[in-house]
C-alpha cells in the first residue's frame, strides 16, 4: 500500500508535476473562491482561453523559453480584460456578451497564429490541456513566484477584497479606490490562469478556478472558511489526480478536474441541509 | 430632452485621482443639493432638485417607482456623479467624506454570500483600519456597540441569508453606525416589511444620535406623513419640497403619480391609492 503511493515519486519528473498540482491547485481555489461568489466564472474561462495568443507569440519570440510564454500570456489576459471593461462601459452590452465576444476573437487568434507556424500541433495540445509531466524546475520556481503573489495579496488585502465584492458601493462611501480594487482582482485571476497554463492547460483551468470552491460553498457559511476548504479540496484533486493518471494512463489535467468533480458530486450528495436551503 | 446628459459622465470613479478626506466646514449644512440634474443612459433620471438638511433633520423622499430616488440617494452618497448642479455634504463634496452611509434595497443584495452578521458590521470599519491592519480593540468596540445598539448582538454569528427583513435593515444600520455615519441614506427600507416592522424600524432611527442626518427613500405615504417632518416628492424633478401636510396635495399627488394614482371620496375624507405595478415609466 505504502509502496502504491510512494512508488511514483522515485521518479523525478512526477515529484516535479507534484509539487506543481499542489501549488496550482492551492491557489486556483483560493481566487477563485472571489471567482465563484462574484458572479465571474464565464470571465474567468474568457481569460484562459484569451491566452493562446500570448502563448503562441511568447513561443515563437522565445524560441520555446517558458518564461517568454508566460510573460506574454499575462499581457494578453490583461488586455483581455482591460477590452471587456472598455467594451461594457462604452456601450451598452451587457459585460457577457462582451466577454463572448473577446473570448472567442483572442482563441480565434491564438489558433491563427499557430496555424501559420508548422511542426506546432504537438505543442498546442499541451497547452490546451497542459502537460504537468513536462514540468522542469525553472518551471516550479515560476509558478511558486506568481502563486505566491496572489496569495500575499488576497491575504494582505482581504478585507478591502471582500468589500468591493460584496457591496462596491459601501466600497465607495468608505472611499476606497474600487476600480483599482476590481482591477487588481481581475489581474490576480489572469495571473492565476497562467500560472495554471502547464498543469491542466487553457481549456481545464476554469475547473481548478470553479469546482473547489463550488465545493466548498456547499459545506460552509463562512468565506475564510469556504476558501480554506476550497484549497484543500484543490490540493486533494491535484495530488489524487497525479496518481489517477500514473496508474491507469488517463492524461493529468484531465484526471485532475474529474477528481475535483466527483469531491463536487460526493459533496453534493452527502450535504441534504444545504441542499434544502439551496432550493429555496 | 436635456442636453446635459449629452456630455455627462454616468459614473463616478473613472480616471479619478484619490481625492483626500475633507474637514466638516463648521457651521455647514448637512447637505446642500443645489440644481441636481443625474443622466443614466443618456436621460436625466433626476433633474434640477434642489434642496438643504440641517444636521440631524429627517427627510422622506417619496415618488412613483423610476422617479429618481435612488439616483438621489447615490448622487448624494457620491457614487453616482451629477450631470449638473452641485452636491455638498458639511460644506465638501460627498467622495471627501466617510461619515456618508447608503443602505442598499433589500433586493439588491446577494444574501447568500457566506458572511455572517458582524461581518457584514465589521466592513464598516474598513479603510478606517487602514490598508494591511488588522482590526484594533477600539474598532472590535465599535462594532460590538453598534450590534447593541440595533438588538442584533445574539445575531452576530448568523449567515445573512437566514436574517428577516426586519433584521437585515438593522445590520445595514448597525453597520453605518460602524462607518461612524452621520449621513445615513436608506433606499425603501420599509419595502416588504409588515407594519409592527415597520414601526420598530423607524423608532429605531428615530433613536439615533441627535446629530445624524437621515434621508429614507420610502413607498408609504401615511408613513411619511406621520413620522417625517420634511417630505419631498419626487417624479424625476422636485414636486413638491416641505413638511408632508404641505406636500401631500392632491395637485401635487396627481402631479407626481399619474395615472398610479386614484383618489376615492368617502365620508371621512379622500382615500388616495397608489397603483405603482407596471408602471410604465418602471423601464427607467
Amino acid at each position: 500500500m505504502v509502496e502504491l503511493l510512494i512508488d511514483p515519486f522515485s521518479y523525478s519528473f512526477m515529484l516535479r508535476a507534484l509539487i506543481a498540482a499542489v501549488l496550482t491547485g492551492a491557489v486556483c481555489a483560493l481566487i477563485g473562491s472571489y471567482v465563484v461568489l462574484r458572479g465571474m466564472v464565464f470571465l474567468g474561462d474568457a481569460l484562459a482561453h484569451s491566452i493562446l495568443p500570448g502563448v503562441a507569440v511568447g513561443y515563437l519570440v522565445g524560441r520555446g523559453a517558458r518564461g517568454t510564454v508566460l510573460m506574454w500570456a499575462l499581457g494578453t489576459a490583461g488586455l483581455t480584460a482591460l477590452a471587456i471593461g472598455g467594451i461594457t462601459r462604452r456601450t451598452h452590452l451587457k459585460e457577457d456578451t462582451a466577454i463572448g465576444i473577446a473570448l472567442a476573437a483572442m482563441f480565434a487568434l491564438g489558433i491563427a497564429l499557430i496555424s501559420t507556424v508548422r511542426g506546432y500541433a504537438v505543442d498546442l495540445t499541451h497547452f490546451l490541456f497542459g502537460n504537468i509531466l513536462a514540468v522542469g524546475v525553472g518551471d516550479l520556481w515560476r509558478i511558486g513566484g506568481l502563486g505566491a503573489a496572489v496569495v500575499l495579496t488576497v491575504v494582505l488585502l482581504y478585507r478591502e477584497l471582500l468589500v468591493v465584492s460584496f457591496d462596491p458601493v459601501l466600497a465607495t462611501t468608505l472611499r476606497l479606490p474600487v476600480r483599482t480594487l476590481q482591477s487588481l482582482l481581475l489581474l490576480l485571476v489572469a495571473v492565476t490562469v497562467v500560472l495554471s497554463l502547464q498543469a491542466v492547460g487553457i481549456a481545464l483551468t476554469l475547473a481548478l478556478l470553479v469546482t473547489p470552491p463550488a465545493t466548498a460553498y456547499l459545506l460552509t457559511r463562512r468565506l475564510p472558511w469556504m476558501m480554506t476548504l476550497a484549497t484543500g479540496f484543490g490540493v486533494f484533486a491535484g495530488v489524487l489526480g497525479l496518481y489517477l493518471s500514473y496508474y491507469t494512463g488517463i492524461a493529468t489535467g484531465p484526471a485532475i478536474v474529474l477528481v475535483a468533480t466527483g469531491l463536487f458530486l460526493a459533496t453534493l450528495a452527502l450535504s441534504p441541509r444545504r441542499r434544502l436551503l439551496l432550493r429555496r | 430632452m436635456s442636453d446635459v446628459c449629452r456630455h455627462s459622465p454616468p459614473r463616478l470613479g473613472r480616471r479619478r485621482t484619490r481625492q483626500r478626506l475633507l474637514p466638516h466646514v463648521p457651521g455647514a449644512p448637512a447637505l446642500e443639493v443645489h440644481e441636481l440634474t443625474v443622466c443614466y443612459r443618456g436621460t436625466p433620471a433626476v433633474e434640477d432638485v434642489t434642496l438643504e438638511l440641517a444636521p440631524g433633520e429627517h427627510l422622506g423622499v417619496l415618488g412613483p417607482n423610476g422617479a429618481g430616488k435612488s439616483t438621489l440617494l447615490k448622487a448624494v452618497a457620491g457614487v453616482l456623479r451629477p450631470s449638473a448642479g452641485q452636491v455638498n455634504v458639511y460644506g465638501g463634496g460627498p467622495q471627501g467624506h466617510v461619515c456618508i452611509a447608503y443602505l442598499p434595497q433589500r433586493a439588491s443584495v446577494d444574501w447568500t454570500f457566506p458572511l455572517t452578521v458582524a461581518d457584514v458590521v465589521r466592513m464598516g470599519r474598513v479603510g478606517r483600519t487602514g490598508l494591511l491592519r488588522r482590526m484594533s480593540a477600539a474598532d472590535q468596540a465599535r462594532v460590538q456597540a453598534s450590534l447593541e445598539k440595533v438588538g442584533m448582538e445574539d445575531l452576530s454569528n448568523r449567515q445573512i441569508g437566514e436574517l428577516s427583513g426586519g433584521q437585515q435593515q438593522r445590520m445595514f444600520i448597525a453597520r453605518a453606525l460602524a462607518q461612524e455615519a452621520e449621513l445615513l441614506l436608506m433606499d425603501e427600507p420599509l419595502a416588504g416589511l409588515d407594519v409592527h416592522t415597520q414601526n420598530a424600524l423607524l423608532a429605531l432611527v428615530h433613536s439615533l444620535d441627535k446629530g445624524v442626518t437621515v434621508i429614507v427613500a420610502l413607498h408609504e405615504l401615511a408613513v411619511a406623513r406621520d413620522r417625517f417632518p420634511q417630505v419631498l416628492l419626487l417624479n424625476r424633478r422636485t414636486v413638491g419640497l416641505g413638511p408632508p401636510e404641505h406636500v401631500f396635495t392632491t395637485e401635487h399627488l396627481k402631479e407626481a403619480y399619474g395615472r398610479e394614482l386614484h383618489l376615492i371620496q368617502t365620508d371621512r375624507g379622500t382615500l388616495v391609492i397608489t397603483d405603482q405595478c407596471c408602471a410604465p415609466n418602471r423601464q427607467r
